[in-house]
């Protein structure tokens, strides 16, 4: 019993230490964890933030590009990507599925809203054995509303994903200069991110891009916010606005009208540039061919910015700065008598007027400029300047350099100077090559005042939130070749090029405005270093401001290889793109402050049983034009029924008791003659159409309801042609 | 104040005598006047005051009352308390023109229909016929031969299609004035533009535009001519911008030909 006693007590003290010894282990672990933080040789605190802290990222926006007036032209905006979970695991109640239930279903409401058919829809969301399934591009770019529309219908199963992209909501505009974005793989922060690729999307990719933010939380296992837990947020930055010069209105009148002429001619290449000569602001330019920004379709035919990338020999337009030069050195007397005709430059070289060298016999020197005589360019360069003045003026109107708009890859002219062949040529055009960019420079010193402002196409920068400015271009004076009254002068010469009856610019006339410019034929070097024959093969041009007493806008045109029949119609699509384009940008300009004036409109009354006479006055004096019908004194009907809403100006008809007779109706239109037909229910037959020129029932003969009011008409065009003929007709009647 | 509380029983059967007496005449006259109202009631779904004396139509700008009275089934002599409401306008609705009605009764014996019609905003003409078309895009059957459109302007060289249902959509968005003061529409395709028109204004002018954009640019109609001289006649262009380009006099036609082209 002792033995059994002390054994077991022996027992206990060795348990009592084993147990000791393990609470010793166990409690100096502890302490040590706690002290030192560290497990096995790594902090703690980290491995629990691997577990537990989550991060997201919040997308940025990446910047606007809008116009002058804030418009968008490229901009980020979010679509959706539509999935679907077809996995049961989980919905965790039946009351409230998170996976498709019911396929059909699902499928048939789906088909109404995305371009796929209800049976592959419904084979989609059958596919066995996997989580989720997309919809292809069917899924894809859906709009918040349509995304809106789906959810409205509560089908289990259905999910939306955000996802954000480049829009260009005006479609091909200026593409070469705005550019367009890529999706490219940063490997900074491992995200597929858009990033500029030409254009100003690609130089202005500093302000343009933005910065995700960064939201950390601390989670649990199925990674739900941890009440408590503290969230750390970098909040995301999105990219600047950028505002460009252009005019999104000028625009699509320039985009619009390069569509009209590319249909109808087709040329190789155009070439386009309204800007503002006080600022040196581009307001639009565009370019053919061009491609769509979003497809990119089109972009195989050049990358290349031409109105600032491409040197090409620009023709007549030239002699605009020949001009100024002469006019600023006192040596173009207009009325100065030259032979037209062929220029001996030396012993072989000869220059030729373009009507082959007949030229026009002895004429001025400005119906030289207006019929854009070769000869009298090359006097005044050679003879009345010299050729150094001549050359000094070239490198003060900028085409010895780029002009250095804020774009990139901007091409030098080149100017050749060497032989005495290209001395004279390069006065009126030829050899020399010079960018588009560089003329409308140069134009700018004419238009305004002598002042030749540098161009520009960027505005500013601004911060898309606070609005405050990172970043501003303001107009440059790159100097003053020209005297004020000498550049009025010049707009004055060039004002007769348009308006002259032989002017080689008479199809550029305005209504409403003066324009002053000049015409360009190039010719253009062939592969061999020749020059290309046939009617279609020369650069067509025109260099033009508008109006001309005061220019609001300069602009420049060229189309390379129309099809057109005749060498003399090539300047027919020019003039297609310069007139409208300048015509409704100065209309737009203009027509902004004045909008008030409009003609009015009113109900009529009921005027029935009331005194036809003075009813017909009191209409009268409020601009409306009135026919009376019958002998009677007060009036049984009238059209347009009262309560009819009738502008100023329009005819109303009123008809009293008594014996119907024919009103004189030259210049009705159909519906007035209807409404005459109708309220003396008188049979009428119309031949033509148009307005009236005649009808069989001469004015004050007696209408009846048997007989057939006959009315012939014309249309406006056809009346105007045959004016004595139909005059002659009614003064019979 | 005690004495108050108690009634003596002398008191008390005289009193409850005229209560009961009360009562029995007041049974009396309930019965009494249930009669009368029987009787009333009777008479009155005999007499003339509970059958349809007239119909009242309002509203109606296109279709004759005759027609609108015959579709909705109703008519005089009907019992006032007979009407079907919901089937008037289930019959009405069969003409395409109507867009709402409403039936209401004016006491003793009025029937009032205040009916909606679908505007009409053209007419097509097609082998001089007229077709109307209302606002809602539907075409009619031809007016009877003879019979003059009226109230919108005459579509000319449309046939169904989408240049005739984009058309008429952007009609159905201007405000009646600018409706009627358009004469003809002509339907004028170009290879550029296949919604291309020419228009001839009541007024004389000639408007070139495009249905793509019609409604936005014929609403500033008024203000256009307002500034226009009304002796000098002309197109008014709308297809892009708006200009105005004057007629040229026949004499100066030829001389200025090459330029007018270069202008187009």
């Amino acid at each position: 019993m002792q033995t059994k006693q002390k054994n077991i007590s022996t027992g206990a003290v060795f348990l009592f230490f084993i147990f000791g010894l393990l609470f010793f282990v166990l409690a100096g672990r502890f302490l040590f964890i706690q002290v030192t933080g560290e497990a096995g040789g790594t902090a703690l605190s980290r491995k629990l933030e691997t577990k537990y802290l989550r991060q997201d990222i919040l997308e940025a926006r990446r910047g606007s590009i809008v116009d002058r007036n804030g418009e968008a032209i490229a901009e980020d905006t979010v679509s959706y990507k539509l999935t679907a979970i077809l996995d049961r695991s989980v919905t965790s109640s039946l009351k409230n599925p998170k996976h498709v239930v019911d396929p059909k279903k699902t499928a048939e409401k789906l088909s109404k809203y995305i371009e796929m058919d209800e049976d592959e829809i419904f084979k989609l969301l059958n596919k066995k054995g996997v989580f989720q399934v997309e919809f292809g591009t069917a899924g894809k770019d859906i709009t918040h509303q349509t995304k809106n529309e789906i959810e409205s219908l509560k089908l289990p199963g259905i999910m939306f994903q955000r996802e954000s992209k480049r829009f260009y909501p005006n479609g091909v505009f200026s593409s070469h200069l705005i550019g367009f974005t890529e999706n490219k793989f940063n490997a900074k922060t491992k995200q597929t991110d858009s990033m500029g690729s030409m254009g100003l999307e690609k130089t202005m990719e500093k302000y343009l891009k933005e910065t995700d933010g960064i939201v950390k939380y601390d989670s649990d296992r199925w990674g739900f916010l941890l009440p408590n837990s503290k969230e750390r947020i970098t909040a995301p930055k999105d990219g600047s606005t950028v505002s460009v010069t252009l005019d999104k209105k000028i625009q699509t009148f320039l985009e619009d009208s390069l569509n009209t002429v590319q249909m109808k001619y087709n040329p190789k290449k155009m070439i386009a540039i309204v800007a503002n000569p006080k600022t040196g602001e581009i307001l639009a330019m565009s370019q053919r061919p061009t491609f769509h920004p979003k497809s990119r379709e089109g972009l195989e035919n050049g990358w290349q910015n031409l109105a600032l990338e491409d040197s090409f020999e620009p023709g007549s337009t030239m002699k605009v700065f020949t001009l100024a030069a002469s006019v600023q050195e006192n040596v173009f007397n207009p009325n100065e008598l030259y032979k037209s005709g062929t220029y001996k430059v030396n012993k072989s070289g000869v220059i030729r007027d373009h009507n082959g060298g007949q030229g026009w016999g002895t004429i001025s020197y400005l119906e030289g400029l207006q019929r854009s005589s070769n000869v009298a360019f090359a006097k005044l360069a050679m003879e009345k300047l010299g050729e150094d003045k001549f050359r000094n003026y070239l490198t003060k109107f900028g085409f010895d350099k780029p002009t250095g708009i804020d774009l990139p890859y901007e091409a030098t002219g080149k100017i050749l100077y060497k032989w005495p062949i290209e001395k004279v040529t390069t006065a009126f055009g030829q050899g020399t090559a010079i960018t588009p960019i560089q003329q409308v420079q140069a134009a700018s010193a004419i238009a305004n005042d002598g002042k030749m402002m540098k161009p520009f196409v960027i505005k500013e920068v601004a911060d898309p939130v606070t609005k405050k400015v990172i970043k501003e271009t303001k107009p440059t004076v790159v100097s003053q070749p020209i005297s004020a009254e000498t550049a009025k002068k010049v707009r004055d010469y060039l004002g007769t090029v348009v308006t002259a009856e032989n002017g080689t610019g008479k199809r550029y006339k305005i209504n409403g405005y003066d324009v002053a410019g000049k015409t360009g034929t190039a010719q253009m070097p062939g592969p061999d270093g020749k020059y290309l024959q046939g009617n279609q093969n020369y650069v067509f041009s025109f260099l033009g401001m508008a109006p001309k007493n005061d220019p609001k806008l300069v602009m420049y045109v060229a189309v390379q290889q129309p099809e057109v029949e005749y060498y003399a119609d090539g300047g027919i699509p020019v003039s297609m793109i310069f007139n409208t384009v300048m015509r409704n940008s100065l209309q737009y300009l203009n027509i902004e402050p004045s909008k008030t004036e409009t003609k009015k409109a009113e109900a009529i009354e009921d005027f029935t049983e009331k005194d036809i006479k003075s009813s017909a006055e009191e209409l009268k004096s409020r601009g409306y034009q009135v026919t009376t019908l019958g002998t009677g004194t007060q009036i049984i009907d009238q059209n347009p029924k009262p309560g009819t809403k009738l502008l100023e100006g329009e005819r109303i008809i009123l008809r009293s008791e008594g014996q119907l007779t024919a009103p004189n109706m030259k210049g009705w239109s159909l519906r007035d003659a209807m409404k005459l037909a109708k309220i003396g229910s008188i049979p009428l037959q119309t031949v033509g159409n148009g307005y009236v020129v005649k009808q069989n029932i001469k004015a004050g003969n007696k209408l009846s309801d048997k007989d057939y009011l006959i009315v012939q008409m014309k249309t406006p065009e056809d009346t105007q042609k045959k004016e004595p003929e139909t005059d002659e007709e009614n003064r019979g009647s | 104040m005690e004495k108050g509380n108690i009634v003596s029983i002398e008191e008390r059967i005289p009193k409850l005598k005229q209560i009961r007496k009360r009562k029995a005449n007041k049974r009396l006259i309930m019965l009494l006047s249930f009669f009368f109202l029987l009787i009333g009631a009777v008479v009155y779904l005999q007499s003339p005051l509970s059958h349809i004396k007239d119909i009242r139509i309002q509203g109606n700008k296109y279709i004759a009352e005759a027609h609108i009275q015959a579709l909705s089934g109703l008519s005089k002599g009907d019992n006032i308390w007979d009407i079907d409401k919901e089937g008037v306008w289930r019959r009405l609705k069969r003409d395409p023109q109507i867009k709402s009605a409403k039936v209401s009764l004016a006491f003793p014996n009025h029937v009032n229909i205040q009916v909606e019609e679908y505007r009409r905003i053209g007419y097509l003409s097609r082998e001089s016929r007229y077709y109307p078309i209302l606002q809602s895009g539907e075409l009619l059957k031809p007016l009877a031969k003879g019979d003059l459109p009226d109230y919108a302007p005459i579509l000319v060289d449309f046939s169904k299609g989408d240049a005739l249902s984009q058309l008429v959509m952007e009609l159905s968005k201007l405000p009646p004035e600018i409706l009627n003061s358009v004469s003809e529409i002509y339907n004028d395709p170009k290879k550029t533009d296949p919604y291309h028109l020419v228009i001839y204004m009541n007024d004389g002018f000639e408007v070139n535009a495009t249905s793509r954009s019609l409604s936005d640019k014929l609403v500033h109609y008024p203000s256009i001519i307002s500034q226009l001289d009304p002796d000098v006649k002309g197109v008014i262009d709308l297809e892009v911008g708006s200009y105005f380009k004057a007629y040229e006099k026949g004499d100066n036609d030829s001389k200025k030909g090459t330029d007018r082209k270069g202008n187009e």
